[in-house]
């Protein structure tokens, strides 16, 4: 529980019956743990049977050195699936992300290597280049009135070609300690990447639950014109979300660029999808109106547990392709399962 | 207290609607290309009245409403609040006025809670300056006054933090009128409120309207339902063809007489065809 769960139900006098209510509505457990298994879809109890296979099958997998592996791995990805998580629940969908990734990370490289920028001027870019990219990419969708699907299919070649054209085939290596820092570095025993993918996560789950941002972003994913009737101002909340999702762009390629030491254009291929993938698996309704952070999280955990665990297997890269289209379907269908199921969503 | 008010409309000159009147349209017209939708509508409508819009299909009673709410501009004429010309250009204009509308097919949010729904648009904020600057959303205080303003209304929800998605026609009825209720001020537009409802629901949502109207501001109240009508309306107005056919006190006319004017069987003389403003006479015409 929050602080401001607990200041919400000590402030409210609620009769009885509407407590008893709304706990019922929340489930058996209003704890944290009852949170996380409804928000994320029951999808924790396959990933627990994985870890436990896993870690019968495989005396590397229980290796502190691997975990740390895996979910230094799964960072960048989470950062990126904070963003889409708004953007799905929206109604939208971004699979510019991973060209976009792309384009920002060698661009800000460039910048500090052939421009001699200071690190602490280049993650402030990175981070603001993303979000111009995002609301180049909201501005197509509510102003031309492209469909999301359509416009961001498009980024994604457009902004691929960008990147192959601006790298001229070459590519950067070396960058400076600060960037490296972000990729590689230690916290503690946090690895700073981990670190910054909390700090996302905890601000994409506050700005989800207790902010207009996260309110309106439900209201338009769940029924456009009502919240256009509310008097919403429903374009500039949808470029305000596809902003958010570029400026977590901005931060997942100073990640990679200092996790890599490198910055080259064909980086983040592939990249939506995996996102996508851990987001809907997580919970977040294709469809729009819901989102969950907390089952994004557990998505894409979900998703870099099981590619670890195919690797360890002996699997290679196309056997965690194949692996990464079937998920897909299989999160898109348990989700038309659960809106048959539920009658209405 | 609706019974008081009738006794008072039925008297002579209707004093209960001397005075300003809370929202007035002048030479009101909507051409929608070569089509009259809107004829010269001239309508008064006062606080504390329950005016049923009734007419056939196509009559122009979505778009006299649409007019109100600012859903679009007429062609020709003028709407006056309390008196003053008013610039009704969008929905947001009209809200601001203090005239809010349920819309047919109620424009709430499924996926967001009772609470959420009364102050979508409009959530209050917390933390001072910061909760502002971030749209930090007062939560337990939407809960709270929605809790209280259905309380008010004597609506009956499970909890205001479950989502509308997962109540039935009648209690999300009840969600919509209870909005505008809480906001409206000058006037309350309910477009149909009872035609997807069963028996018992509309029975409520009747109930409802008529708690709402007790509180004094004026509504408009579009139907079909002749049964609801005579219900809840202090007055009746008859659109036939984009023109305002008759105004009647609810008191001193009978369901055939409205069906007569909806039908066009019976046409009255009491409204030209190019009305000027005189609607009260129109009202006493048919006497
Ligand atoms: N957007 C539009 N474009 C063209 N004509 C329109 C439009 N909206 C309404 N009309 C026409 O204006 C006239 C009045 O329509 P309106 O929707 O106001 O009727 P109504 O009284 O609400 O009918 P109903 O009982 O069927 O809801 C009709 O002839 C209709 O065809
Ligand atoms: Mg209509």
């Amino acid at each position: 529980m929050t602080k401001l769960d607990i200041e919400s139900h000590a402030r409210e006098s609620r009769t009885p019956s509407s407590r008893e209510a709304t706990r019922a509505a929340q489930g058996p457990i209003g704890t944290f743990a009852g949170r996380i298994v409804r928000e994320a879809n029951l999808l924790i109890i396959p990933m627990i049977l994985l870890i436990v296979a896993l870690s019968f099958f495989s005396d590397a997998f229980f290796t502190g050195h691997n975990l740390t592996n895996i979910l230094r791995t799964a960072a960048i990805f989470v950062i990126l699936g904070v963003g889409q998580t708004f953007v799905i629940t929206s109604k939208n969908i971004d699979l510019s992300i991973g060209s976009m990734m792309a384009l920002v990370l060698c661009v800000t490289a460039s910048l500090i290597i052939v421009q001699d920028w200071s690190p602490h001027l280049a993650v402030p870019f990175a981070i603001a280049m993303g979000a111009v990219l995002g609301v180049l990419n909201g501005m197509v969708v509510t102003k031309l009135k492209v469909p999301a699907l359509l416009a961001t299919l498009g980024g994604l070649i457009a902004y691929r070609g960008a990147v192959q054209e601006f790298m001229y085939g070459g590519q950067y290596v070396g960058l400076p300690e600060q960037i490296l820092i972000l990729g590689r570095g230690m916290w503690g025993p946090v690895p700073v990447p981990v670190a910054i993918a909390g700090f996302c996560v905890a601000l994409g789950w506050l700005l989800f639950r207790y902010t207009r941002f996260g309110r309106y972003t439900v209201a338009i994913g769940s029924n456009e014109e009502a919240a256009r009737r509310a008097g919403i101002n429903v374009d500039r909340w949808t470029i305000g979300v596809f902003a958010f999702q570029g400026a977590m762009v901005g931060v997942a390629a100073l990640v990679l660029m200092g996790r890599m030491n490198a910055a080259n254009p064909n980086m983040g291929q592939l990249n939506e999808l995996h996102v996508i993938a851990g987001v809907v698996l997580g919970g977040t309704l294709l469809f729009g109106g819901i989102g969950t952070i907390l089952g994004t999280v557990l998505g894409l955990l979900f998703i870099g547990v099981l590619e670890n665990g195919l690797l360890l297997a002996g699997a290679g890269f196309y056997w965690q392709q194949i692996f990464l289209g079937l998920l897909i379907i299989l999160a898109v269908a348990s989700q038309m399962l659960r809106i048959k199921l539920q009658g209405r969503h | 207290m609706t019974d008081q008010q009738n006794a008072v409309d039925m008297s002579e000159h209707a004093p209960g609607r001397l005075g300003t009147p809370a929202v007035r349209t002048i030479g009101l017209s909507k051409w929608y290309g070569s089509v009259r939708a809107l004829s010269e509508v001239n309508l008064e409508i006062y606080p504390g009245e329950v005016v049923a819009l009734v007419g056939d299909n196509g009559a122009g009673k979505s778009t006299l409403v649409k007019a109100l709410s600012g859903a679009f501009q007429p062609t020709s004429g003028e709407i006056h609040i309390d008196g003053a010309p008013a610039r009704l250009h969008t929905p947001a204009d009209a809200r601001k006025l203090g005239i809010e509308t349920v819309y047919q097919d109620l424009a709430l949010v499924a996926h967001v809670d009772v609470g959420g729904n009364l102050y979508l648009g409009r959530e209050p904020t917390r933390w001072g300056v910061i909760g502002r600057l971030f749209g930090i959303l007062d939560l337990p205080a939407m809960s709270k006054h929605a809790e209280r303003a259905l309380a008010e209304l004597k609506v009956t929800i499970p909890s205001v933090r479950s989502p509308v998605g997962t109540m039935s026609g009648g209690q999300r009825q009840a969600t919509a009128i209870a909005r505008t209720a809480l906001w409206g001020s000058k006037l309350l537009i309910l477009d149909e409120p009872t035609a997807a409802l069963g028996v018992q629901e509309s029975e409520e949502a009747l109930q409802l309207i008529e708690d709402v109207a007790a509180q004094g501001i004026p509504l408009i109240v579009v139907s079909h339902n002749i049964e609801h009508i005579f219900r809840i309306a202090t007055r009746i107005v008859v659109l036939r063809q984009g023109r305002l056919v008759a105004d009647l006190d609810r008191g001193d006319t009978s369901p055939d007489e409205v069906v007569g004017y909806i039908t066009g069987a019976r046409t009255s003389a009491a409204v030209p065809a190019d009305a000027g403003d005189d609607v009260d006479t129109a009202g006493s015409g048919p006497r």
